[in-house]
């Protein structure tokens, strides 16, 4: 059964339609008489708030064609009588929390990819759960008993492998991807399939003339990287089934940046409310930034107006830092700088280069109040850690036009996804 | 039994070693008045864990108006509420 010259074997664990799976499953525990997965519903943002995108579809939903990321309006032009519900990331992460803990008891290696994705290291446990097929089974069916939703579980010789065999065919199964197999259940696929191909790199390929992922690994690697640089070369090792990174305990990934982003209600069209914005989203990703014992060096703001086109710009500071009132100065210029004027739809403020907060270089030009900035930082975010998010805001907030802390999902808890194996 | 989910007021016992039994519970009759009904027998004790959320399920059985019925208590544990789930 097992491949020859790799032992390993991995797991790949993926709840089928996750937030709509939880909260049909939540709705059923709390006496609902229908189930949301058997209709054609969607968990999706509110259209007022222009935060409309569908972010989970049930199975129904997708014969309609209906999309993750598409727009709600659209998908309700698809399927008039869509069900939408809005999501509720606390109840997903309980439930992906229950998850965790359930398969805690099985390995002693978890790796948490994403809310509702997990990697798991089954090397070696076959003295204790049987063959890696009959032990997917189980715990697959034990999730089903015990919490009430469904799962895939792709079984391979590496993570690569194991995550595209748990996407082959869904829902509520089990399969197997081993290097023998690739040939025939993973080449066939189209190349838009294969993780880290989306929809950038899909137009690319397409013009190489690479439509399967079998055309992407008989390709010539050479003339990939030239192509798409070592991009090219990491997809091709993919799509041959080569990949060996292990699987980590934990969530842990190495942080490189942060930033906070928001649609808005409503579009901006002056400056003044623009700023607003901007602090609300700094002083969200100033938080995470001090949470997670980090400064920045490099600061980006980006827009996106009304035709939705995107643009960003950014500026190494001189001296790292993570002061809220400092990183929103950068970010007001860096604003009047780029902005043209138009009407504005989304605006992000990101930060990167992080470096530790224990020893900072100042410099020169550093403002003269950094320290007792840093304080008063330090004493808001203890009095909102104590006391809740909105217990102390900027009185420019209160009145009620922008939200004081903007982006995120509210859970701070929450385990975002990742693209990095 | 009827799905009624009717948040409830309730006297518990828990022992010792972490086991919880309701012994009785107050409910709105039709005359909007309150009544009392004593747990008579837990027939059935269970966990609930459906989509993470912990759910203790009892199906009792008590003696209301001469009459012996049979209904299901629920205590949701990240809430510490009681409902008087099914009657």
């Amino acid at each position: 059964m097992k491949p020859s010259g790799n032992n390993k074997v991995i797991m790949h664990i993926d709840v089928n339609s996750a937030y709509l799976s939880w909260q049909a499953v939540y709705e059923l525990q709390q006496g609902s008489s229908v189930d949301l997965r058997e209709l054609v519903a969607v968990i999706g943002g509110s259209i007022a708030e222009r935060h409309g995108i569908i972010l989970a579809k049930s199975i129904p939903a997708k014969k309609y064609g209906i999309q993750t990321g598409e727009v709600i309006w659209q998908a309700k032009q698809k399927c008039p009588d869509l069900v939408v519900v809005p999501p509720n990331y606390q109840l997903y992460m309980k439930a992906s929390n229950a998850l965790y803990e359930l398969l805690k008891g099985y390995f002693p290696a978890i790796q948490r990819f994403s809310i509702d994705e997990f990697f798991l290291d089954y090397t070696g446990m076959e003295v204790h759960f049987g063959e890696p097929v009959e032990a997917a089974h189980a715990i697959k069916n034990r999730i089903k008993r015990e919490l009430g939703f469904t799962v895939n579980v792709g079984v391979s010789s590496n993570k690569l492998l194991a995550k595209m065999a748990g996407e082959l065919k869904k829902p509520d199964m089990v399969h197997t991807l081993w290097t023998h197999e690739i040939q025939t259940k993973m080449w066939p696929l189209p190349v838009g399939e294969l993780y880290m191909v989306g929809r950038k790199t899909n137009k690319k390929l397409k013009e190489l003339n690479i439509h399967t992922i079998e055309d992407l690994a008989t390709a010539d690697r050479k003339l990939l990287k030239d192509k798409l640089k070592s991009f090219g070369s990491l997809i091709w090792c993919y799509a041959n089934g080569m990949e060996e990174s292990p699987v980590v305990n934990g969530s842990y990934l190495p942080m490189k940046g942060m930033g906070n982003s928001s649609t808005i209600r409503f579009d901006v069209e002056d400056n003044k409310t623009a700023y607003k914005i901007l602090l609300s989203l700094t002083e969200s990703v100033g938080s995470r930034l001090r949470e997670a014992g980090c400064c920045c060096s490099v600061i980006s703001v980006s827009i996106r107006n009304a035709e939705l086109q995107t643009y960003s710009h950014q500026r190494k500071i001189y001296s790292p830092t993570n002061v809220t009132n400092t990183i929103y100065k950068t970010v007001k210029e860096l604003f009047d700088e780029c902005w043209q004027g138009e009407k504005i739809r989304h605006l992000g403020v990101r930060v990167g280069e992080l470096c530790s907060d224990k020893c900072i270089q100042y410099s020169f030009f550093d403002e003269g109040n950094l320290e007792k900035n840093r304080s008063l930082d330090q004493v808001i975010d203890t009095i909102r850690e104590k006391h809740g998010k909105y217990s102390v805001v900027r009185g420019i907030f209160t009145d009620g036009e922008v939200s004081p802390i903007l982006g995120g999902v509210g859970n701070d808890d929450y385990l975002m996804m990742s693209s990095i194996l | 039994m009827k799905l009624l989910r009717k948040s409830i007021e309730v006297i518990a016992w828990f022992d010792a070693d972490g086991n919880s039994k309701p012994m009785k519970f107050k409910l709105l009759n039709e005359e909007e008045e309150n009544t009392v009904i004593k747990v008579d027998k837990i027939v059935k004790r269970e966990i609930d864990k459906f989509a993470g959320n912990k759910m203790m399920k009892y199906t009792c059985e008590s003696c209301i108006n001469g009459e012996l019925k049979l209904f299901e208590l629920r205590y949701e544990m990240d809430t510490c509420k009681w409902y008087l789930f099914k009657m």
